[in-house]
C-alpha cells in the first residue's frame, strides 16, 4: 500500500489557494492558455519535488521563481512557432479597445519584459521581491521595468498611430 | 494616470479569465514520479561519480595512504585497485570487500539471474548506507543499509544492481508513472504484485550526462528495494535502445532474484534525510 508524505496536505492546500493566480501569472507571461497551463503544472511539480525543504517564509517567492523559470523555458520550447505580433489567445469577455491595445502590446514585448511587468503590476509584488524572483538586484528591476514600460509605451503609440491611419 | 497606474489596473481584467489550471491529481502524479525518479538519479550520479573519482585518483589515494591518509579514501582506492578482470576464485567471483562475504555472494546471485551469454566483469561492489554517497570502509560493512554491484559490460555498458532495505526518510509514493506517453516517450511501467511488493520499469536519462538507463526496481513488502539497471552512453532514447544489451525482462529477473540480500545492519545510521538528496 503507498504511502503519503506527511507534508502532502500542506501542498494539496497550497495548490487549491496558488493555482489560479499562478496560471494567470503564467499566461501573462508566455500569452497561451495550454502552454501557461503547462508551465503551471510543472512548477507545481517542481514544487512538489523540492517541497518538504522549501522554507514556509520563502515559500511563495521560491514557488514564482519556478513559475517564471518554467515559463521561459516553455516560451524557449515554442518560440519558433511562436508569431509574436498574432493576437495571443484570448478569455471569452469582451474586451474594450483599450484592453485590447494592451494584449497586442505585452505580446510585442520579449518575455523578459513581461515577465517584470506582469509581477511588478499584474502580481502586484514589490521591487524587492521582483528582485527575488528573478534573481537580479533590485536596480535592476528598476531599470528593467523602466525599459519594459518605454517599450510598451512604443507599443501602444504605434497602435494607435496604426489606428488613425485611413 | 501614469502608464504604471494604468496596468495595475488593466492587467488584472486583461487577464481575469483566467481558467482553472492544472488538475491537482496530474501534479501529484508527476511531482512524485519526478520525486522518486530523482532519487534514483541522485542514487546512480553520486556512485558514478564516486567510481569515477576513486579510477581518476587511484594513485593519488594510494599516496595518501601510503602517508598514512584518510582510511576511508584509502579503502576506496584499494576496492578500484582490484584489477577489472581479474576474477581470481574458481567460482567466477572476486572478495573486493575483505570483511564480508555479502560481495561475494552478491555476484554469484546477479551471475545467476543474467542471462547466459552476457560477457563482462565487476567492477566493484562495495557496501554503504543511506546517510552517505560513498562506500563504507571494510571495517564497517556489517552496518550497510545498501550494497551496489558495477559490472562492466562488454560493449561499454554498465549494469548497475543495488539492494537496500527501507529507508526511513524516503517515502513511499506509489506509482511514480504519469498517464502512458507516446511511442518515443520513454518507457514507465509499475505493477502492484500480489505479495505487496511492487515493480516499476523505467527508462530515463541521468541529467546532462547523455547517459541513458534502463531501470527494473522491485520493491518489497517490507520496504526493501532491489534494482538493475544497463546504463549506456547514447545520443538519444532510441539510440540507447538499440545499445542496451539486456532488456527489461533480463533486468527484471535480476532485480527479483531471491538470493540478492543481506544481513540486517548490525548498527544503523542516522536517520535524517542526507544533505545531498535535495
Amino acid at each position: 500500500m503507498a504511502r503519503r508524505p506527511g507534508w502532502e496536505d500542506a501542498f494539496c492546500k497550497y495548490f487549491a489557494v496558488r493555482r489560479r493566480p499562478f496560471v494567470r501569472t503564467a499566461y501573462a507571461i508566455v500569452g497561451s492558455w495550454p502552454v501557461a497551463e503547462d508551465a503551471t503544472q510543472q512548477a507545481f511539480s517542481t514544487l512538489y519535488v523540492h517541497w518538504p525543504r522549501i522554507r514556509q517564509d520563502t515559500r511563495d517567492a521560491y514557488a514564482r521563481r519556478v513559475l517564471v523559470n518554467a515559463c521561459m523555458a516553455s516560451f524557449r520550447a515554442v518560440r519558433n512557432e511562436t508569431v509574436t505580433d498574432e493576437l495571443p489567445d484570448r478569455g471569452v469577455v469582451d474586451e474594450t479597445d483599450d484592453l485590447l491595445d494592451l494584449r497586442v502590446a505585452m505580446a510585442q514585448l520579449t518575455p523578459r519584459d513581461r515577465a517584470v511587468l506582469t509581477l511588478r503590476f499584474l502580481d502586484d509584488l514589490p521591487v524587492h521581491d521582483v528582485a527575488t524572483i528573478l534573481q537580479v538586484a533590485e536596480g535592476t528591476v528598476k531599470s528593467q521595468t523602466s525599459r519594459a514600460l518605454i517599450r510598451l509605451r512604443s507599443h501602444l503609440g504605434t497602435r494607435a498611430a496604426q489606428k488613425e491611419t485611413p | 494616470m501614469n502608464l504604471e497606474d494604468d496596468l495595475r489596473s488593466d492587467l488584472p481584467r486583461l487577464y481575469d479569465d483566467t481558467p482553472k489550471g492544472p488538475d491537482l491529481e496530474t501534479v501529484l502524479v508527476h511531482g512524485r514520479g519526478r520525486r522518486k525518479r530523482r532519487q534514483l538519479v541522485t542514487s546512480g550520479l553520486s556512485v558514478a561519480a564516486v567510481v569515477t573519482i576513486a579510477v581518476t585518483s587511484t594513485v593519488a589515494v594510494r599516496s595518501l595512504s601510503d602517508d598514512g591518509g584518510d582510511p576511508a579514501a584509502a579503502d576506496i582506492g584499494r576496492v578500484v585497485a582490484a584489477p577489472p578482470d581479474g576474477r581470481g576464485s574458481g567460482d567466477g567471483v572476486e572478495d573486493f570487500v575483505s570483511t564480508s562475504s555479502v560481495d561475494e555472494d552478491m555476484q554469484r546471485a546477479i551471475n545467476a539471474a543474467l542471462p547466459a551469454g552476457i560477457r563482462g566483469g565487476y567492477d566493484d561492489v562495495y557496501p554503504s548506507d543511506w546517510s552517505r554517497r560513498t562506500p563504507l570502509p571494510d571495517a564497517e560493512a556489517p552496518n550497510a543499509t545498501d550494497w551496489y554491484a558495477y559490472y562492466a559490460l562488454a560493449r561499454g555498458e554498465t549494469l548497475r544492481v543495488s539492494m537496500g532495505i527501507d529507508v526511513p526518510y524516503e517515502e513511499d509514493t506509489g506509482n511514480p508513472c504519469g498517464p502512458p506517453g507516446a511511442a518515443g516517450d520513454p518507457r514507465c511501467t509499475y505493477e502492484q504484485l500480489p505479495d505487496g511488493g511492487a515493480l516499476l520499469v523505467t527508462e530515463y536519462e541521468l541529467s546532462g550526462e547523455n547517459t541513458w538507463v534502463l531501470l527494473a526496481s522491485m520493491t518489497g513488502a517490507d520496504g526493501s528495494v532491489t534494482t538493475a539497471s544497463d546504463m549506456v552512453q547514447a545520443d538519444g532514447l532510441s539510440r540507447a535502445r538499440e545499445l542496451w544489451t539486456l532488456t527489461a525482462d533480463d533486468l527484471t529477473v535480476v532485480a527479483q532474484a531471491d538470493a540478492l540480500t543481506f544481513p540486517a545492519p548490525v548498527v544503523t545510521p542516522p536517520t535524517q534525510t542526507p544533505d545531498y538528496l535535495d
